[in-house]
């Protein structure tokens, strides 16, 4: 089969590669029909997540059509039509039960190397670096997925792939983000970051019943986006001072809660922002926290910083004076995605919200390199790409330029 | 909230029983005269400690050869005394070459010949390699043996050079003595351990005791760990160093384990004690690692499943304390890895893999780490 394999910080292939097998009673293999890139997919793009291997298969958003089930898998069988969560859970451990599904303790086979890292291990994850399990990723023709009788739920034929395929991850992630700020009546909530999931956080802080949604971005495309689509306020930071203009739209007050959907690869004008390029470039520190710090210092005094962006080691500067002063309350973790995807499953079909309207491209999957420059470089333009592993090739014959293909 | 977990803290560890370790403790790992070195260890002490002393040198050595061969070469005499552009003052061997070009420096060679320092380094090597094999291996007198065989080559080397031109005939001649004088003791060693090997198939080495112990926290009741890990025959499915254990009776089982090196080891098993859903204790007989341990399935406060608490404790059979402390992490990491799989198994019926899972080209080293069904790379 065909399947984007990683080489190094931007260097992607795609390349045949042996079809997946079952190889534990509770796997089964999906014949993937739509796939995503993902904000986090672009961090192992860059070469910032540490424990890649050459050879890595990528991909963590996708769904597809059952065609083979183990022995074990009673819930599914071949032909459902399902879509799949990025993070690997047995359904049974202490974590699972919890509903902690992105912790769960059995299902990721080099949990010791994430223990010398991270203190304890996470679950594991689809084509994320093999701190969290090595996993083969969705960026492929096929994929197997391991405890198919937990993760991946089926869809009904009415809902098209691109209105479900992001219950794999960013809707989850966004509304989890949302639902971790605690959200009452006449709040208001800032969200740095206007990606696919900052878009979904300020879409589900909207459902949660937030009074204003602020978002933060420097993409004046994204920035619209929230806008026409959630109405939220919006704020370029290449042009206002953040912090003293969520100050003048609060009453002094700031937001009651404030959302990182940036993570470590933030981008930041000025000295601060070319201090942090300096330390990550000598190695002195992993990730670059400057929207982070930005959200600690403008969150309201007792309110909460929720923290979907992906951080992968240490972080440096913290202003944590602030944070334990003002009785700030933290809330992150990769998202428990299987606790979500029903409920949010249901509001699609109720028609609160139609997930697909962050797409701004569609590749076939042998172009998933160019889609990865793509969404890196002209953020402006490019909000998400899906990529279709069995489009018909003669549309690559059609001579349309790139930026034509969306 | 916090504070009510951390008043329920103390119940999270149960009474522990009596130490395996301490003497007055329940269980013994080897009670009533079961201990398998004691009756050896004064008679045969010389030997012993003269095999540990040649392997220490030979590793001592052999890291000085590796590390500086022509130094070496100058202190034995094996080559002619200095000239003197060797002790000019240091610069660069491009400056070196130009002021031989200069004729400021006198137009020798290289003073240690590449090829002897290269057979220096090898000599090196192969004596570090066998004194690991001595302190490091249960059964030392093979690796004895090739201390002998090298003892020999480094003689008649020596005897070459004495022959040669270019040569320190006083220091070489003492070099010859010492490097005779220590294969005198390999030859004594090797033949003194073959000789109590051969007629009483006795231990040849001194026990070092690792205790180690691990624990994990199950999410299933006690009774069904216990019934699962009382079937020994269960047991190769989550220890990844057993090949295969065969339950004889009720108390007494057979095991097959492969020990780092690719050596299987074979060894009967008697159960000491065994609590019904609670506790089981075994100790080895007749084993190359004579080994004991205990595992306790504890109920965990609150409804939280099982605490499995493994303690074990092996005997190593090396010469050298560090040795058996560098292997006894192994075990202990073991131990832990193979607890995670055992719940694993409990929980969710499978232990969850990579292995044999499609990737794109890989290094040949990443194959070995991730086991993936790759195209070679």
């Amino acid at each position: 089969m065909k399947a984007n394999c990683w080489y190094g910080a931007h260097a992607l292939r795609v390349e045949d590669v042996p079809d997946p097998k079952i190889l534990n009673p509770r796997d089964a293999i999906l014949r993937i029909t739509s796939t995503a890139i993902c904000g986090s997919d672009l961090h192992l793009y860059e070469g910032y997540i540490p424990a890649m291997m050459k050879g890595d298969i990528l991909g963590h958003e996708f769904m597809g059509e059952v065609v083979e089930v183990g022995r074990d898998v009673k819930n599914l069988k071949v032909g459902d039509r399902v879509v799949n969560p990025f993070p690997i859970a047995c359904g049974h451990c202490y974590f699972c039960e919890e509903s902690l599904f992105s912790l769960c303790e059995n299902s990721n086979p080099n949990a010791w190397m994430a223990e010398k890292l991270w203190g304890h291990a996470t679950g594991g994850f689809f084509g994320y670096s093999h701190l969290v399990g090595g996993y083969a990723g969705g960026q492929a023709e096929y994929a197997r997925v391991p405890f198919a009788d937990v993760g991946p739920i089926k869809v009904p034929d009415e809902l098209t792939d691109e209105q479900v395929l992001f219950l794999s991850d960013v809707f989850p992630t966004g509304y989890m983000a949302a639902e971790n700020c605690g959200i009452r009546p006449g709040d208001t909530i800032a969200v740095w970051g206007c990606g696919p999931v900052g878009q979904f956080a300020i879409k589900s802080a909207r459902l949660l019943g937030a009074e204003r949604v602020i978002a933060i971005d420097r993409y004046p495309g994204r920035l619209r986006m929230a806008e026409t689509r959630s109405g939220a306020e919006v704020l370029n930071y290449e042009d206002v001072d953040v912090l003293e203009s969520l100050r003048d739209m609060t009453g002094g007050r700031g937001p009651d809660a404030c959302i990182d959907a940036v993570g470590m690869e933030a981008h930041l004008p000025g000295v601060v922002g070319a201090y942090d390029r300096i330390k990550r470039t000598l190695m002195l520190q992993t990730d670059r926290p400057s929207a982070l710090r930005q959200a600690m210092m403008a969150v309201r005094n007792g309110g909460v910083l929720s923290i979907p962006g992906v951080y992968g080691g240490f972080i440096d500067k913290v202003p944590f004076g602030s944070v334990m002063n003002r009785s700030i309350t933290i809330k992150t973790g990769q998202t428990h995605v299987q606790r979500y995807m029903k409920p949010l499953l249901e509001r699609i079909q109720k028609g609160e919200v139609d997930p697909s309207f962050i797409i701004t491209h569609r590749l076939r999957l042998d172009e998933a390199a160019e889609g990865y420059r793509m969404f890196r470089d002209d953020q402006n333009e490019c909000v998400k790409v899906v990529l279709k592993p069995w489009e018909a090739p003669s549309r690559a014959a059609s001579a349309r330029p790139r930026a034509q293909l969306h | 909230m916090a504070n009510e977990s951390t008043g329920t803290r103390p119940d999270l560890s149960p009474p522990p029983p009596p130490h395996p370790y301490s003497p007055a403790g329940s269980f013994a790992p080897y009670s009533s005269g079961a201990r398998p070195y004691s009756s050896t260890r004064s008679e045969f002490a010389i030997p012993r400690r003269i095999a540990a002393g040649v392997g220490w040198f030979g590793i001592g050595l052999g890291l000085f050869q590796l590390a500086a061969p022509r130094t070496l070469a100058r202190l034995i005499g094996l080559e002619a005394p200095r000239t003197r552009w060797l002790e000019a003052p240091r610069t660069s061997w491009r400056g070196v070459r130009r002021m031989r070009a200069a004729q400021l420096l006198p137009r020798t060679r290289s003073r240690v010949d590449p090829v002897h320092s290269m057979i220096i380094r090898g000599l090196g090597l192969r004596a570090i390699l066998s004194g690991i094999g001595i302190l490091a291996r249960p059964r030392p007198t093979p690796w004895l043996w090739t201390r002998v065989v090298g003892g020999m080559m480094d003689l008649s080397l020596l005897g070459l050079a004495l022959n040669s031109k270019r040569r320190d005939r006083a220091r070489l001649a003492g070099a010859t003595a010492a490097v005779a004088g220590v294969t005198a003791l390999d030859i004594y060693a090797s033949i003194e351990f073959t000789r109590a090997g051969r007629s009483r198939r006795l231990p040849l080495t001194v026990a070092r005791t690792l205790p180690l112990e691990a624990g994990i926290l199950i999410n299933r009741p006690p009774e069904e760990c216990y019934r699962f890990w009382h079937d020994f025959e269960n047991l190769p499915r989550f220890m990844r160093s057993i090949e295969s254990v065969r339950v004889e009776s009720d108390r007494r089982s057979h095991w097959v384990a492969r020990a780092p090196g690719g050596i299987r080891l074979e060894w009967d098993s008697e159960i000491v004690d065994d609590t019904p859903d609670r506790m089981i204790s075994w100790h080895s007989l007749n084993a190359d690692v004579p080994n004991a341990g205990s595992v306790h399935f504890d109920p965990a406060p609150g409804g939280r499943g099982t605490f499995v608490r493994v303690r074990m404790s092996h005997d190593m059979p090396t010469l050298s304390g560090i040795a058996a402390r560098v292997i006894g992490k192994v075990p202990k990491r073991q131990v832990k890895e193979d607890l995670r799989r055992f719940k694993q198994i409990m929980e969710t019926g499978e232990i969850p893999t990579t292995r044999g899972q499609p990737s794109g080209r890989r290094s040949y080293f990443a194959r070995r780490f991730s086991g993936d069904s790759a195209h070679e790379g």
